[in-house]
């Protein structure tokens, strides 16, 4: 690792490759709050496959360098798409979900094997780049523009955003466009998805969405601080995945992913620890007479 | 001019239809009951007023400014969506009530004042920054409540709201809403409580799929169905 440092170029790949895993990780997990709270985070994961078809479309469009750019359009409908059908209950929630990624994801492979064949191209969109050569600067520019839109959406319409996710039919009665968040939300998880794709991998992509949001959840209580936990949680865990990977020549996305697990296995053991420890000492502090009347009391 | 208007509105789902006839109308300032026998669409009425759900006949009209999806009507549904386990600190599930109502995108200090007030009446203050999820039932029914009444400006719409609460808090929830009544805000409250309904309602509507009775309290209190439900003990 440390002779790749002394290679400039090499060293600039590295931390363009960086920045882009970083501001994925950031908004993906900014979003992930809301969307595992809303029971939505299915959704995210039938996106990042739909991400997948979405790719191999743009292949076939011959958009060469610009996939990425044509993709984000394409996720975006079928987002919008399975808003739809999921609200209008034509189909039951999680339903929809699997008809539309497994329908795009087989778009996906039947289009990949009519033009290039199984190439790198294929194996990267699914499970994410083993080299990260293939990051652009376009990638890197849609990246920070996606992150900086998710945290300035987050920090001006945070209240809105709370209400909605807390209670949809409350905030529907007292007057907020709650259709309108939503499909924000699915339109901003729709272009993580996207750009994400190449560096972690579609079939990978929505541990991001779930793994920190957990974790941060495990945490924090308000959400305020389960957001930006969630954010730092996973963008710690990005950067030492990301070192891990160029250490261990790992591909990005699975030790990214391997990380967050880890983080979130560990942070599920010790806060049960710690409850356990609080209700064990809540008990000892209870005169006898109390402690008596509990166990009463059952 | 009437805060709401409803003629012949029926109501249902996916076009079973399980509230019918009814044909109300709603003054500024008005307090009213609803009452009615489990099942019998008092909820669902709730929700049509509310336009949550689209009525299957007749025409709900609003007027005096309130419309729903346009602010100032606080809601306390009978049973919500909201998962039992939503890591949010009392304080912003509260405050969320003025979220459509501050004209900006933060809160202002009057929300903030008023937020506390409500949860100062309601004895919720204490636990302000305590999680949501580690609240009691009766707690969270608390807190839920001081959301709907930062909500209401106009209206509020209250379904069963003391369920889970002891008598203090529902002596309190009473006064508190009497209290808004008498500034001007127009409630309507789904409830079993006839004790209630003799000291606080106006007007009184009895669904039973249909009305079977709809006026003021005081020919309420006089009408076969309200003898006919003393008299009987499955109430
Ligand atoms: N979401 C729904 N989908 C289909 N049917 C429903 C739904 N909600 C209620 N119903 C039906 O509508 C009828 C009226 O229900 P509603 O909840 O309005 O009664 P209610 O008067 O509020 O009863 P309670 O006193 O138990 O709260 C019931 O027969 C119920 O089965
Ligand atoms: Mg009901």
């Amino acid at each position: 690792m440390l002779d790749l440092l002394s290679n400039p170029i090499l060293v600039r790949i590295l931390i363009r490759a960086a920045v882009v895993g970083a501001a994925v990780s950031l908004s993906s997990s900014v979003l992930g709050v809301t969307m595992v709270l809303r029971r939505m985070s299915m959704i995210g994961d039938g996106l990042a496959h739909a991400g997948f078809g979405a790719l191999a479309m743009a292949t076939l469009l011959g958009a060469g360098d610009l996939k990425t750019e044509v993709s984000i359009p394409i996720v975006m409908a079928t987002a919008m798409v399975l808003l739809y059908i999921s609200e209008r209950g034509v189909l039951g929630g999680d339903a929809a979900v699997a008809v539309v990624s497994t329908g795009m994801m087989t778009a996906g492979v039947l289009i990949f094997s009519f033009t290039t064949g199984y190439t790198a191209d294929m194996c990267s969109s699914l499970f994410g780049s083993a080299s990260i050569l293939t990051i652009t600067n376009g990638d890197l520019v849609l990246s920070l523009l996606l992150a900086a839109a998710v945290v300035i959406i987050f920090a001006v319409f945070f209240n809105r955003i709370f209400a909605v996710t807390f209670d949809e039919k409350f905030c529907a009665a007292a007057g907020i466009r709650v259709w309108a968040y939503k499909m924000l939300t699915a339109a901003l998880i729709a272009v993580t998805v996207v750009v994400g794709m190449k560096l972690i991998g579609s079939l990978m992509i929505s541990a991001l969405v779930v793994f920190p949001a957990l974790s941060s959840m495990k945490l924090c209580r308000s959400f305020r601080a389960v957001t930006v936990t969630a954010g730092i949680i996973s963008v710690c865990g990005f950067a030492l995945g990301f070192i891990l990977s160029c250490a261990y020549s790992l591909p990005a996305g699975a030790s990214v992913v391997a990380v967050d697990i880890v983080l979130y296995v560990a942070i599920c053991v010790v806060t049960a620890i710690i409850d356990k420890r609080r209700k064990m000492r809540a008990v000892d502090m209870q005169s006898p007479i109390t402690a008596k009347n509990a166990e009463n009391k059952g | 001019m009437a805060l709401i208007k409803c003629e012949n509105v029926s109501l249902g789902y996916e076009g079973e239809v399980v509230v019918k006839n009814v044909t109300l109308s709603v003054e500024r300032g008005d307090y009213m009951f609803v009452i009615g026998e489990n099942g019998g669409g008092k909820s669902t009425l709730i929700k049509g007023l509310l336009g949550l759900i689209r009525p299957v006949t007749g025409k709900i009209e609003y007027g005096d400014g309130i419309s729903p999806h346009c602010g100032g009507i606080g809601y306390l549904p009978q049973r919500t969506d909201v998962q039992r386990d939503f890591p949010a600190s009392v304080r912003e599930v509260v405050m969320s009530g003025c979220v459509a109502r501050s004209r900006g995108l933060f809160y202002s200090r009057a929300d903030r004042e008023r937020a506390h007030e409500t949860m100062r009446r309601l004895g919720i203050h204490g636990i302000e920054r305590r999680s949501y999820r580690e609240l009691s039932g009766g707690q969270q029914q608390r807190v839920l409540l001081a959301r709907a009444l930062c909500a209401a400006d106009k209206l509020l719409l209250l379904d069963e709201p003391v369920t889970g609460l002891d008598p203090f808090a529902t002596a309190e929830l009473y006064e508190t809403v009497g209290e808004l009544n008498r500034e001007g805000i127009t409630v309507i409250m789904v409830s079993h409580d006839i004790g209630a309904l003799s000291a606080e309602a106006k007007t009184v509507l009895h669904i039973k799929t249909e009305p079977v009775f709809y006026g003021s309290r005081d020919d309420y209190m006089q009408s076969d169905v309200y003898k006919g439900i003393r008299g009987s003990k499955n109430f």
